[in-house]
């Protein structure tokens, strides 16, 4: 069955499994690997768009991709959001996939989208990554899924300090909180997103977003950096990053922004700043390749967000 | 077994009424419901844009695009590209510049590229490459492709 709810409260209270632009939805329920009744939120009103809110702004969960990577006030308050939207996926999963949904969305593990075979994310006994094919699987070993959180908006919301506002729910909750440790073995949460709000920024952003991909297009990242900024006469006054490819949750990069932020920008300051983002890396043996992508993906995006003309 | 439901749209001008499983993709309602196979199943991940399709105009992967979602809609796919069952200019740039080499990536190549020109005759390289990016040819390192699309979208410039 599938069901068409009318607004977010209606939704919320329909039973079957939320489906906004279907992209990762859709081939799961093709092989048989999610199987369930349909909640489409196609026909919602309110859930759409970008429009003031109470932390700032506030970007309705079913808001697709593409309207994100375009909308003026995220372009120019919240640029590394804006650039990620722009950067992920293809064109026409930009046009499709919405905000909700990327954050949702399930792992790219191949066992986990095989069929013939259950890991331990689908309720089996072991992680057929771990000792399997695990070229492209986390280097921060974080928990029994080695599955590398899937997101590239949660990456960029992060530096952003976005919250989450969930149908039934009094408070906010911020992101990070939502997504949790990397421990956890469901995929996005269990509650209906309705917005995704981002707070206030200062006037000034500079924001960098970068992904080192085997291909121009329609691959996933092995690493994506997002960097929020603001610089005034010349000294880094704020900076924020964030990790995403390389462990089950985006991970921000506080070591390198506290190297950088109070301090002049200084070219020959950012590649040891950048270094320090493989600080804990644990990887597999089939991932360690990927700690050696960590370095360079953050000083490209650090010399996008800091220097004048972008990379040098 | 999933519900059924009851699904009304156009497929290339003609109203189509089918009760079709609620899951069910587009894709697979236009190839196994409609015997349209012209629309190709590449990945059925959203991957390689074979499968691409025009849902009221845009181009949209019909492999991850479920039907019940499309009640109402226009969908135009490549049996449908021209209304006389001739070929498209930009169908026959493709065939003088031998821009299909086993075809099978060329029907969703060629609804991106109408669904392109039709918005704007003229495109821009940079919106050429946009407009492709969904698709994916593992044959013809797309140089081929690219001149049969500049040809049709700045015709007598060289390519
Ligand atoms: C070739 C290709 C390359 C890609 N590359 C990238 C990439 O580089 N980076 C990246 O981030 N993504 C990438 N993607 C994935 C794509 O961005 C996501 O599939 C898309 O954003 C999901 O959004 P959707 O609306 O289509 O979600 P759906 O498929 O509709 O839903 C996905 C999941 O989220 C749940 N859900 C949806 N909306 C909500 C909500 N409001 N509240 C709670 N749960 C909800 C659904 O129940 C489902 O489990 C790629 C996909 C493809 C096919
Ligand atoms: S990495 Fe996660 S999703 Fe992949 S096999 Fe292991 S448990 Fe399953
Ligand atoms: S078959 Fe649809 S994108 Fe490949
Ligand atoms: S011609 Fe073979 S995939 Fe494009």
């Amino acid at each position: 069955m599938i069901v068409f709810p009318r607004s977010a409260s209606e939704a919320a209270a329909a039973a079957g499994i939320v489906r906004a632009g279907g992209t990762d939805l859709q081939e799961r329920l093709h092989k048989g690997i999610t199987k369930g009744d349909l909640r489409d939120l196609r026909d919602v009103v309110g859930m759409s768009g970008v429009g003031p809110g109470p932390a700032g702004l506030r970007v309705g969960a079913r808001t697709t991709v593409a309207q994100l990577a375009v909308d003026p006030s995220i372009v120019r308050d919240h640029p590394a959001v804006a650039l990620a939207a722009g950067g992920l996926a293809t064109p026409q999963i930009r046009a499709m996939g919405t905000v909700g949904g990327n954050l949702s969305q399930h792992v790219r593990c191949a066992y986990y989208r095989d069929p013939h075979v259950t890991c331990l994310r689908r309720g089996g006994s072991a992680c057929l990554s771990r000792a399997g094919d695990h070229m492209f699987a986390s280097v921060f070993d974080l928990g029994p899924c080695v599955a590398p959180h899937p997101s590239t908006l949660a990456t960029a919301l992060l530096t952003s300090g976005a919250l989450i506002e969930l149908a039934g729910a009094d408070a906010l909750v911020p992101l990070d909180q939502w997504l949790g440790d990397g421990t956890s073995l469901t995929s996005g949460g269990d509650d209906l997103i309705v917005a995704v709000h981002l707070p206030s920024t200062s006037p000034g952003q500079v924001g960098a977003y970068v992904r080192t991909i085997a291909r121009a297009r329609a691959e996933w990242p092995v690493v994506e950096v997002a960097v929020r900024a603001r610089v005034v006469d010349g000294v880094v006054v704020e900076i924020e990053a964030a990790m995403g490819g390389v462990a089950p949750v985006p991970i921000p990069l506080p070591g390198v922004a506290d190297a950088l932020r109070g301090r002049p920008v200084d070219p020959a300051a950012l590649a040891p700043a950048a270094g320090l983002a493989t600080a804990g890396a644990n990887p597999l043996p089939g991932s360690a390749w990927k700690v050696g992508m960590i370095p360079g993906t953050v000083l490209d995006a650090l010399e996008r967000a800091l220097l004048p003309g972008g990379a040098a | 077994m999933p519900t059924e439901i009851t699904l009304r749209l156009q497929i290339n001008g003609e109203q189509v009424r089918r009760i079709i499983p609620a899951n069910r993709s587009l894709l697979d309602f236009i190839r196994e419901d409609l015997r349209l196979t012209g629309s190709k199943h590449g990945c059925d991940v959203g991957d390689c844009g074979a499968c691409t399709v025009l849902v009221d105009g845009a181009p949209q992967l019909a492999c991850i695009t479920l039907a019940a979602e499309c009640e109402g809609a226009a969908i135009r796919t490549i049996e449908g590209v021209t209304d006389g069952g001739g070929l498209h200019p930009i169908q026959e740039a493709l065939h003088r510049h031998v821009g299909a080499q086993c075809g099978y990536c060329t029907p969703g190549i060629v609804m991106a590229m109408t669904s392109l020109l039709e918005a704007d005759p003229h495109p821009s390289d940079s919106a050429i490459n946009e407009a492709l990016g969904s698709n994916i040819c593992r044959c013809t390192g797309y140089t081929k492709i690219l001149a049969a699309v500049r040809e049709v979208a700045r015709p007598g410039s060289p390519s």
